[in-house]
């Protein structure tokens, strides 16, 4: 028993609690089937009584990628317009946006594009973006069209899947890749970091003189 | 609050050596796509396994009904229903055990497979260990109480907290009334109360032993000096959010006479809403954080509606906001942005985590709504005959 309790907290140290959490949010208009797609993805049998999650607005799903644990905590958001104003309180600190549309519908689409914009301008790109087209059952209504969605993720530097929660296709390589690329993105920014605390130890001379002139603050 | 148990599957004894020894089963369950059950690290009687010991715990899904229905590999039934895996014997009762949780593993070369992680071994054993530490699922002040109560053995460190803050009270005797000053001193109580508690020599040993047993401890603590000190700070806190809980009153009052019909609420939510709103509006009489999420959780769960079949239908967040709002503007609570930055400010045991679990999620909630009903999006046109031509307009265009 000893053995295992020394081993696990080596662990513990080298990967803060043995799993990485992720936050992504869902986002996009109201009627693009975001809920669908989560639920799909979750495919949580377990769920018909024991309420475990909060309806279907939150969802955890653990995965383990190469040996790499991740805790997704998945945030649906409202999609109706009126609600569009809260979404800054929804999506800040999120790891990942998927930014949802319908095929078969021009303006969800562009309610896409607005909201990358706004990540853009709020969150820089500190987020891993995810443009999802979903309803692929729905090919013959289809109005956007695919050259067009395709070249817009490029421009952006989202990834583009086609999905549909109806035919269960395309929901799981998206969620899977998504957490890929916060994995990698994760591990650049833990090197980075590690560079600008080794940075911060060099000025540590000035920082007598910088908590003098913090210290105003009392006053006001 | 969220209850889930955690231990890191891929070190667990028992799938090591599955994985390791042998290797050419575990390939194969691989690639049949059969599920891998692990009894959790805490309910392993013994480091010696043999090939039955892993066959009975290898789930091959039935044909017709590949999702509850199972037979494991020494060819016994399994049926899965709410978590809870029951296996048919030979001999008396039918055993039964938890799913703990689900991991999806992904290999190097795509290859996808699950594993669960389950409360006790799908085998009759002569002695099940009474350390159940997995079902510590705190709702309460109660449970945590208990919790620190029972694991410490005595009530020493329940009366080490009350002398911290005993001394912390007499010494703060004019608490800081901005946030921000009130929160970092409070939280100084907190590591101090939480290392007094860690110098009980059987705490600091199961909580080494198990992670979850570390995370109950922290919110045991931190609820329990909540409890005591609630009083005090609070009031500090409805000082300094006396403006803003004003203009969200001022907002409230104007819409006092607001109808469900007039929030967009769907019809067949609207018999759910009595109930939720009665639980809703005892978030005040709560005074740990813990708790007043545990209301909200309440709140928004109690929402619900059923299928033609009687199945519970999973509400969506579009569903969900409007009835929220109602319930906050129906609560008639005089301090939901007091109440909104105590539960924001002041959760110490989760610092370090995400902020995106269950908890941030509920307290996300709250501010959205409340952000909502303070925007004054919801006040719509003043002529009522407007908002009817408006609604008929909108079904025209659907």
């Amino acid at each position: 028993m000893l053995r295992f309790t020394s081993k696990y907290s080596k662990k513990m140290t080298t990967t803060t609690g043995g799993a990485r959490n992720f936050k992504v949010v869902l986002l996009g208009d109201g009627c693009v089937g975001k809920t669908s797609l989560l639920l799909r993805y979750i495919e949580d049998k377990f769920n018909e009584k024991h309420l475990t999650t909060l309806q279907a607005t939150f969802l955890n799903k653990r995965l383990n990628i190469n040996g790499n644990r991740v805790n997704l905590s998945i945030w649906d958001t409202a999609g109706q317009e009126k609600f569009h104003a809260l979404g800054p309180i929804y999506y800040r600190n999120s790891n990942g946006a998927i930014l949802v549309y319908d095929i078969t519908d021009e303006d969800s689409f562009r309610k896409v594009k607005n909201w990358v914009k706004e990540l853009k301008k709020m969150l820089g790109s500190d987020i891993n973006l995810v443009i999802a087209g979903n309803k692929i059952d729905l090919e013959h209504e289809r109005t956007v069209s695919l050259e067009e969605a395709e070249s817009y993720a490029k421009l952006v530097g989202a990834k583009h899947y086609y999905t549909s929660a109806k035919l269960n296709q395309g929901v799981e390589e998206l969620f899977l890749d998504l957490t890929r690329e916060m994995l990698e993105r994760q591990e650049h920014n833990t090197q980075t970091e590690v560079n600008r605390t080794s940075q911060v130890v060099v000025v540590d001379d000035e920082v007598p003189v910088q908590s003098t002139c913090c210290s105003g603050h009392r006053s006001s | 609050m969220d209850g889930t148990y955690d231990e890191i599957v891929s070190e667990n004894p028992f799938f090591l050596e599955l994985k390791n020894e042998y290797a050419n089963l575990f390939q194969h369950c691989l690639s049949e796509s059969w599920i891998i059950c692990v009894p959790r690290i805490g309910s392993l009687t013994s480091r010696v396994f043999t090939v039955e010991d892993f066959c009975a715990h290898l789930l091959v899904p039935s044909d017709e009904l590949p999702e509850t229905h199972f037979n494991t590999l020494t060819e016994k039934q399994v049926t899965v229903l709410n978590k809870v895996i029951t296996v048919e014997v030979s001999k008396g009762l039918p055993l039964q055990s938890h799913i703990l949780f689900e991991e999806t593993f992904y290999t190097e070369d795509f290859m996808k497979y699950k594993v669960w992680c389950i409360e006790s071994p799908l085998e009759p054993t002569k002695t099940t260990d009474d350390a159940v530490v997995s079902k510590e699922y705190l709702s309460g002040i109660n449970d945590c109480i208990d919790l620190l109560w029972t694991q410490a053995a005595g009530r020493q460190v329940l009366d080490n907290i009350e002398q911290n803050v005993e001394t912390f009270l007499k010494k703060h005797s004019n608490l800081p009334v901005a946030i921000g000053p009130l929160r970092d001193t409070v939280s100084e109580l907190y590591t101090q109360c939480l290392q007094v508690t860690l110098q009980n020599r059987r705490l600091r040993d199961k909580s080494k032993s198990c992670k979850q047993v570390l995370e109950n401890i922290k919110l045991s603590v931190e609820s329990y000096m909540q409890h005591l000190l609630f009083d005090s700070i609070f009031k500090s806190i409805c000082t300094s959010c006396a403006y803003e809980d004003a203009h969200l009153n001022k907002k409230i009052r104007n819409m006092c006479d607001i109808q469900l019909r007039d929030l967009d609420i769907k019809k067949d939510l609207y018999h759910t809403v009595p109930k939720a709103k009665q639980i809703l509006s005892k978030i005040d009489t709560y005074n740990t954080v813990l708790e007043k999420l545990v209301c909200l959780k309440q709140a928004l769960n109690s929402i619900n509606k059923k299928d033609s079949s009687n199945n519970v239908v999973l509400l969506t967040a579009d569903d969900l906001l409007p009835v929220f709002v109602f319930l906050v503007i129906k609560s008639g609570l005089p301090n939901w942005f007091s109440q909104l930055t105590y539960m924001k400010e002041f959760r110490f045991s989760s610092a370090g985590k995400c902020d995106g679990d269950e908890s941030a999620f509920l307290i996300t909630t709250l501010e959205a709504v409340i952000g909502h009903i303070q925007s004054g999006a919801l006040t719509g046109p003043p002529d009522p005959e407007a908002y009817y031509y408006y609604e008929s307009r909108s079904l025209l265009l659907l």
